[in-house]
């Protein structure tokens, strides 16, 4: 059985993930284990679960990650990708198939990460036009 | 299952992780409440206040962690509503998008140092009084209080706090970071520590530091009127004086 994992970054149903896996059971797991290496305060968690309760359809368990999986005969896990290793170790501790689905971008960069401005620069145009920034720029 | 309600939400989480202690939320969860606060934003008021503590902030960075709003729909409602005069409000979503593709890049690295220091940092731990906000600092107590009661604070605020803990206090800015990413409703480790990094000068060309004037400017004087340190403050002093002071040197406020 596959399921869809919704983790702690994907508290939004109008993401394509949860539109793409409509049929998928959707689970969300407060595991303790997991909000202890957080170390997330009780207020955190709260928020956590408002999201949550927007969202339709979401199984909430409370316990370890694994043992949920184990319990729902859950074989391969389908999720949102990031680059979060706490939500990736944690996935990766129940030793399933895991499915990762891009996330949303907010622009297209693929050159060399260095400083802030030099990023800036180069993904500004995908949303100003180069005659406004331009301005802005003679203005400075 | 989940109550119904948020009070019962809350109660629910009380009960489930006895161990958690400290303030209840006060900040609504949810898509609903998310569009409600970005349909609340005004991009220009935005541009022309947002360093003062009473500027028109967004508070959007909790929905923003939790992926309840996407970087891009925020910067697309800013843009259709005020054109270019969005352009503040695009940059600073530009900044958490940076973060997190650093992140992506470096994975666990961005919990260490990622360039070597250019001013001599500490490794105490995290102080008692500045955890008990007990410094007598009323800035300092008071954005520490923000933090435990709502786990929201000002990003002018963060940055002041960060510099205080780790160039006047010398406390190693991951212990620091660690302690901030689980108070903060929005903590996000690329955001939360990269950002840690770049007042310490691990991820930046220098140290970020400021001074007494500065931080009175932007918070209208509401801390240092009432700071039982107001007359030994030991952020009041010029730039180069405290330049000096905290690193030995006077070379990035010349």
């Amino acid at each position: 059985m596959k399921i869809l994992l919704v983790h702690d970054e994907m508290l939004n149903e109008a993401l394509p993930v949860f539109a793409a896996y409509r049929d998928l059971t959707r689970v969300f797991v407060l595991d303790p284990a997991y909000v202890a290496r957080e170390g997330w305060s009780l207020k955190r968690v709260q928020f956590i679960v408002d999201c949550l309760s927007e969202i339709p359809d979401v199984r909430v368990f409370h316990g370890s990650l694994a043992a949920v999986c184990d319990d729902l005969g859950a074989s391969d896990i389908v999720t949102q990708e990031t680059p979060n290793h706490a939500i990736r170790d944690w996935l990766a501790s129940t030793k399933r198939a895991i499915q990762w689905e891009a996330e949303p971008q907010f622009v297209e960069f693929s050159g060399k990460l260095s400083r802030f401005t030099a990023y800036w620069k180069s993904v500004a145009p995908q949303w100003f036009s180069e005659s406004d920034l331009r301005s802005l720029e003679s203005r400075r | 299952m989940l109550a119904p309600t948020r009070a019962a939400r809350n109660a629910q989480v009380r009960e489930l992780f006895p161990n958690l202690s400290g303030a209840d939320c006060v900040m609504e969860g949810g898509r609903s409440a998310a569009l409600r606060a970005l349909g609340r934003v005004d991009p220009v008021a935005y541009a022309r206040t947002r360093n003062h503590l009473d500027g028109k902030v967004t508070r959007l960075s909790p929905y923003f962690r939790h992926g309840v709003l996407t970087l891009a729909e925020a910067a697309e409602q800013g843009i259709k509503r005020s054109g270019f005069g969005a352009y503040k409000f695009v940059f600073e979503l530009a900044w958490r998008d940076f973060w997190r593709r650093v992140w992506a890049r470096d994975g666990k690295k961005i919990e260490q140092d990622l360039e070597r220091a250019k001013v001599p940092l500490g490794d105490a731990p995290l102080p008692d009084d500045v955890k008990n906000a007990n410094t007598e600092l009323a800035c300092m107590d008071g954005f520490v209080r923000d933090l435990v009661d709502t786990g929201y604070v000002h990003n002018h605020a963060r940055m002041w706090f960060a510099s205080y803990l780790v160039h006047h206090r010398k406390v190693s800015w991951k212990a620091a970071a660690d302690w901030y990413y689980g108070e903060l409703l929005d903590g996000d480790r690329a955001s939360n520590h990269l950002s840690w990094q770049w007042v310490a000068s691990t991820f930046s060309s220098k140290p970020y530091f400021f001074n007494r004037e500065n931080l009175e400017r932007y918070t209208e004087g509401r801390y240092c009127a009432q700071c039982p340190r107001a007359r030994a403050c030991p952020f009041d002093a010029p730039y180069p004086a405290l330049e000096k002071k905290l690193f030995g040197k006077e070379s990035f406020s010349r």
